[in-house]
């Protein structure tokens, strides 16, 4: 009796929550679910370039509802958020990276989907009837590269999330490409941005290389003070955007991606099949030097990066 | 009044004298001034200072062979080519194979000698490179992408990529592709694209050769979709109203370096493998791919 109660109680719980959610809007009104890996400044850049393109795409006078998920990247939290879209009858689901597109796939809403800033999407099995969307790649030995041109670059911190399956794949695609110019990897797990430091910083590694997840995202200052401290550059494949001090960064422009999104959900909302339009894997990467942390370091600037980078914060 | 229209006349005529004077001395300068220097032009190649560096060295034994001061100047972009040949204000230039033509075709400049780089070459190919996981393997792939050129006034990083584009799609470079940008050094432009900064890129093969061996995750990552033929490189080209004396002394300066110790050692210093004599003929390529392409775009 008292385990069915207890077995009951959650369902009950979630039904309530799901009649709290603001229902779809009256008619005429088009409505976009949007789920976000975490609350990543990359990702809120690249949905506020989505908003404002997808705006200008539809026909003037239509009305648009965006109904915002932001959960921890928990496989949970993520799993109950999409659960709240498909409750709210949204006409078509935007996600923003590699955890939240593979929750709402899971989830098999049987509504239309479109990704944007997942890693390498070829990477990954995202095929379905209802999904569409566009995805970025980097090349990391670049990251490499740029990093030796530093120091001699023997041994090198990676910070992943394993509940981030993106940044798995990249700290796993990072070791190879290291082990094979004999450069030792210590890896680390973050779960939660508390966690951070954390005991990469004192490993003493040349350089620390930090993956594209949300949750190391949400502790990024902590990080980069403390390898600011013991003069250890950092190199990322997200814009340091805040100037939290980044070395080097490596990424592919958010707003592009948004506006890419912006312009699959409009076929979509017009009446174009998911199956009917190609994922894209979008280039022209930007590379962005922060002198001022180097110099702060004490490190020799290299030339190369100076007259390659994108944008050189001084 | 009679003695005063003489003054005129006599002014007149001496104003006519001074102009003839000026005209004549204007023609050729070193005529109205035998001390002046001759002075050469270099058309940046990769690093300026460095290469600034190796030339002065040639300059000085030239200045001395030729017992007649050589100066070099760093040209900006093929604008400042032509004008500066235009002010009269340069004898000669060190040119890319691609400028070297323009100059023979709009300012009537002969070519005198080809540079021999290091390995004893004066040729080299220009490639186009994609990254391997790109998925663009021919010219038609290259269509709605980004890609990545040297110099507009350059045969590997703009004229080769442009022909070899058009005779595979009939498109010209800027129709076919999303976006053209260009790097300024044919490294630069390999770098580029092995950034995922863009899609293609086009630089000279010796260069991406170079940054091969001495990275070899280069050639692991960056495969070549395109090559041209072997063109001529480096040119000295020089006016065409350079006396001849002058232009059979420089010649024969230059191609007899390898043959003096004082002129084997300038060269090892400068990590070049001599000179050999240069054709008009040698250009007929590149002067064909040129009338292949639209009208050359303006120098960033």
């Amino acid at each position: 009796m008292t385990a069915c109660r207890q077995k009951k109680t959650p369902r009950l719980l979630l039904f309530l929550l799901l009649l709290l959610l603001p229902g779809k809007p009256a008619c005429g009104a088009t409505t976009v679910g949007v789920l976000m890996t975490g609350n990543s400044p990359y990702y809120n850049a690249m949905h506020d370039a989505f908003v404002a393109a997808l705006t200008n795409r539809l026909p003037a006078g239509s009305t648009v509802k965006f109904l915002v998920q932001r959960p921890f990247p928990d496989p949970l939290a993520m799993a109950n958020a999409a659960r709240k879209l498909a409750a709210a009858e949204a006409d078509i689901i935007v996600t923003y990276g590699s955890p939240a597109t593979i929750a709402v796939l899971h989830e098999r809403t049987g509504i239309r989907q479109v990704y944007a800033g997942v890693y390498d999407p070829e990477g990954i099995d995202l095929q379905g009837k209802n999904i569409t969307g566009c995805g970025y790649r980097i090349p990391l030995s670049s990251l490499l590269r740029y990093l030796k041109s530093w120091r001699p670059l023997a041994s090198l911190a990676v910070l992943y999330s394993s509940l981030e399956e993106d940044t798995v794949r990249q700290s796993r695609e990072l070791a190879e490409i290291a082990g094979r110019q004999q450069i030792t990897v210590h890896a680390f797990d973050v779960r939660s941005p508390r966690e951070l430091p954390g005991p990469a910083v004192r490993t003493g590694a040349d350089a620390c290389f930090i993956t594209g997840s949300a949750v190391i995202a949400s502790g990024l200052d902590g990080l980069l003070a403390a390898l600011t401290e013991r003069k250890t550059p950092s190199a990322s494949l997200l814009p340091d955007t805040a100037e939290l001090g980044v070395t080097i960064t490596l990424f592919q422009n958010p707003a592009a991606q948004g506006e890419k999104a912006a312009e699959l959900a409009a076929h979509l909302l017009a009446g174009s099949s998911p199956e009917k339009m190609k994922p894209v894997v979008l280039s022209d990467n930007e590379l962005e030097f922060n002198q001022r942390e180097a110099q702060r370091m004490g490190l020799a600037i290299p030339i190369t990066l100076i007259s390659e980078a994108t944008r050189v914060i001084k | 009044m009679k003695g005063s229209g003489f003054v005129y006349r006599l002014t007149g005529r001496a104003c006519l004298l001074l102009l003839g004077v000026m005209l004549l001395t204007a023609a050729w300068p070193a005529a109205r001034c035998g001390a002046r220097e001759l002075l050469f032009g270099i058309e940046p190649e990769h690093n300026i200072f460095d290469q600034m560096i190796r030339y002065r060295g040639l300059a000085a034994y030239l200045s001395e062979q030729l017992e007649h001061p050589v100066e070099l100047t760093i040209l900006s972009r093929y604008g400042e080519v032509l004008d500066r040949f235009r002010s009269r204000r340069l004898d000669g230039a060190i040119l890319g194979s691609y400028t070297a033509v323009m100059v023979m075709q709009d300012l009537h400049l002969s070519p005198l000698v080809r540079v021999l780089d290091a390995q004893g070459m004066a040729s080299s190919s220009g490639v186009v490179f994609v990254r391997r996981d790109s998925g663009i393997r021919d010219a038609a792939g290259l269509r709605g992408k980004s890609m990545i050129l040297v110099d507009p006034s350059t045969t590997e990083g703009f004229l080769f990529p442009a022909v070899w584009v058009q005779e595979a799609t009939g498109k010209q470079l800027e129709d076919h592709l999303e976006r053209i940008s260009y790097a300024g050094s044919h490294s630069s432009a390999v770098l580029t694209v092995l950034d995922g900064r863009a899609d293609a890129g086009a630089a000279k093969k010796s260069v991406f050769e170079r940054m091969v061996a001495t990275d070899p995750s280069i050639g692991a990552e960056l495969e070549i979709i395109a090559e041209s033929p072997l063109l001529p490189e480096t040119t000295l080209c020089v006016r065409q109203d350079m006396p001849e004396a002058m232009r059979q002394k420089i010649h024969r300066i230059l191609l007899g370096m390898t043959n003096s110790p004082e002129g084997a050692k300038i060269l090892k210093t400068i990590e070049l493998g001599g000179f050999i004599n240069a054709r008009q003929s040698d250009f007929d390529l590149i002067a064909a791919m040129k009338a292949r392409v639209a009208p050359q775009p303006a120098a960033p």
